[in-house]
């Protein structure tokens, strides 16, 4: 207990003196906080129409202004977040989850079970992430969830190629002997030994990873294969905002800065996480 | 030589793997095949005709083996949809594709690789602090939202550009800037870091102490070998280029095999989707081994292991 409280005063320490991760992590924050209240904090419902204002200007009614179907830009913004903060809460979760269970696997078990997972990781790599998600929606039917299923199934390989360098390199480490010649077993070494050793590299991946997902899942939903109408999604508010780039350019403005912000967020975070998390990528 | 020996080797279960998922992926889809190859109006006869040609009626494995046959004559299937076969469409778009990626990599690597060693050479300061929020920043930028910007902003309110299309330069110059953004900024994340490794080496300081100028001892010595990890990163990335382009060029419009693979899944055209995505896949795969090759010339180390 006494030791993750001091990784836990450390981080924070080590926060303050990165003003860009606090910077990140603020943002962030805000986002997640705009996310978990949409309802509460949106003036209109995502797919209330106002047929008095269609592609309004902002005013003291729609502050943002309205799009092609008078629907509320900023309440749409504020909706929208939730579809992006899911995606990748999800998209990460399936993929650290794969990761996990695979690179632990092949990191502990070795032998022909490695040899497996590294080539299931090698294949996987080979694909370029989008590339990769936007086969598999269309294997799945476009849609959000095929959207949150795609991206873990095709992130796994980056957490799972961690996972299993870390408990290939703590096999053999004093501590893990030590237990093992307690007469630990198998289970309690993984669990309690190994996997906690892993979990540093783990959460800066995540960090970095929740941008990626929200990328991804912007550009897939902007080619019409993520969040289908009525729900927003940023990137589909920004593939209709397109048509109406010269009558209402703040349709295609907003999304897309939103996405930058959360994005660049999660980004300045990451870098800023794993300058102190992760002494063997970072370079100081 | 031994070496690129094995690596080419190598490509070929890659590539098989990389036949496999893609070929999966269309047997995956929902929906009959054979029905889907068909196209909207199935008549009895073409649906035995290409039951027989794909061998639908054969258990899987057999298939796969008949798909690569069939692939490795250069037949990858006819689109019902565009009414011709995908190699034809592959021909037409590869062009298009090509010369987006190309451009991309281009202006990642003339803006790239500068930004990364002005800041290295003078880590701390103000020029790099500036330069690496910018790259963060451009990491940041999703490149279909920056490509709509600069639609934006040159072709909407200045009219200098195109906003939309294909064929003269003109028509390359939002689009590649648009994908040469976040490689630029990843590249130069990656150029600072190696600089910064290779600057505190023991033989950049025997430079330096035998008196050479400084502008010798950072291009001449500490340049060259700075290069190796970017090399890799730029082979890697060509391939995130490629996939980027799938996405820039419905943004702007572009005939190439983005446009083609996207238009495929929405129209269920999986002759169209499973051809397109085989060869983004394969060229992502030639240029890592491309990558390998140059890494190879760099670095004589290699060569004689």
């Amino acid at each position: 207990m006494q030791e993750t409280n001091s990784w836990y005063r450390r981080t924070l320490r080590y926060l303050k003196r990165r003003p860009s991760g606090t910077l990140g992590a603020g943002v962030v924050l805000v986002f997640m906080v705009v996310a978990i209240f949409a309802p509460y904090l949106a003036p209109y419902h995502y797919a209330d129409q106002d047929v008095e204002a269609i592609l309004a200007p902002p005013s003291p009614g729609h502050p943002l202004g309205t799009d092609e179907l008078g629907r509320d830009l900023l309440s749409r913004l504020i909706w929208g977040s939730r579809v992006s903060f899911s995606v990748g809460l999800i998209a990460v979760g399936i993929g650290i989850s794969v990761g996990l269970v695979l690179g632990t696997l092949g990191g502990y078990v070795g032998g022909l079970v490695d040899r497996l997972v590294v080539a299931l990781i090698d294949i996987v790599w080979s694909f370029p992430t989008i590339l990769l998600a936007i086969g598999l929606t269309a294997i799945l039917r476009p849609g959000l969830r095929s959207a949150m299923v795609a991206l873990g199934l095709v992130t796994w390989p980056q957490y799972a190629r961690v996972v299993r360098g870390q408990v290939l390199s703590y096999k053999q480490r004093e501590f893990v002997e030590a237990a093992r010649s307690m007469g630990a077993s198998n289970r309690r070494i993984i669990l309690r030994h190994i996997l906690p050793q892993v979990m540093s590299p783990i959460i800066v991946l995540a960090t970095l990873g929740m941008a990626q997902a929200i990328l991804v899942e912007a550009a897939l939903s902007y080619l019409g294969l993520g969040v289908q109408p009525p729900m927003p999604s940023w990137g589909s508010m920004l593939e209709r905002g397109r048509n109406y780039i010269y009558e209402a350019p703040l349709l295609t403005f907003a999304p897309g800065l939103s996405i930058t912000l959360v994005v660049l967020g999660f980004n300045l975070m990451g870098d800023a996480l794993r300058d102190v998390l992760d002494p063997y990528t970072s370079l100081r | 030589m031994r070496y690129l020996g094995t690596r080419i080797l190598s490509m070929i279960p890659v590539g098989l793997a990389i036949t496999l998922v893609v070929f999966l992926i269309l047997r995956l889809a929902p929906g009959d095949p054979v029905l889907l190859l068909a196209g909207p109006r199935p008549t009895p006869e073409l649906i035995e005709r290409i039951e027989r040609k794909w061998g639908f009626d054969r258990p899987l494995h057999e298939q796969f083996f008949r798909y690569v046959s069939h692939l490795i004559r250069g037949d990858l299937g006819y689109s019902v949809m565009q009414r011709r076969p995908v190699t034809e469409l592959i021909a037409l778009s590869l062009p298009v594709t090509l010369e987006l990626g190309l451009a991309g990599i281009g202006l990642a690597i003339a803006i790239g690789i500068p930004a990364g060693v002005v800041s290295a050479v003078r880590s701390g300061s103000w020029v790099d602090q500036l330069a690496m929020f910018a790259s963060i920043a451009g990491i940041s930028i999703p490149g279909f939202w920056l490509g709509l910007m600069l639609i934006y902003a040159f072709a909407v309110r200045l009219k200098w550009l195109p906003s939309s299309g294909y064929g003269t330069l003109q028509h390359l110059v939002l689009p590649a800037v648009a994908l040469g953004t976040s490689s630029a900024a990843l590249l130069s994340r990656v150029m600072r870091s190696s600089m910064l490794d290779v600057i505190r080496r023991d033989y950049i300081r025997t430079a330096r102490a035998k008196g050479l100028a400084e502008r010798v001892v950072i291009y001449k010595h500490a340049l060259k070998n700075a290069m190796l990890p970017v090399v890799t990163i730029l082979g890697l990335n060509l391939g995130y280029m490629l996939a980027g382009s799938v996405v820039l060029e419905n943004v702007f419009a572009r005939p190439g095999m983005g446009r083609l693979l996207i238009n495929g899944i929405l129209q269920r055209d999986y002759p169209v989707v499973q051809g397109m995505l085989l060869m983004l896949a394969l060229s992502v795969m030639l240029a890592n081994l491309l990558a390998d090759i140059t890494y190879v010339f760099l670095d004589p180390k290699i060569r004689f292991d």
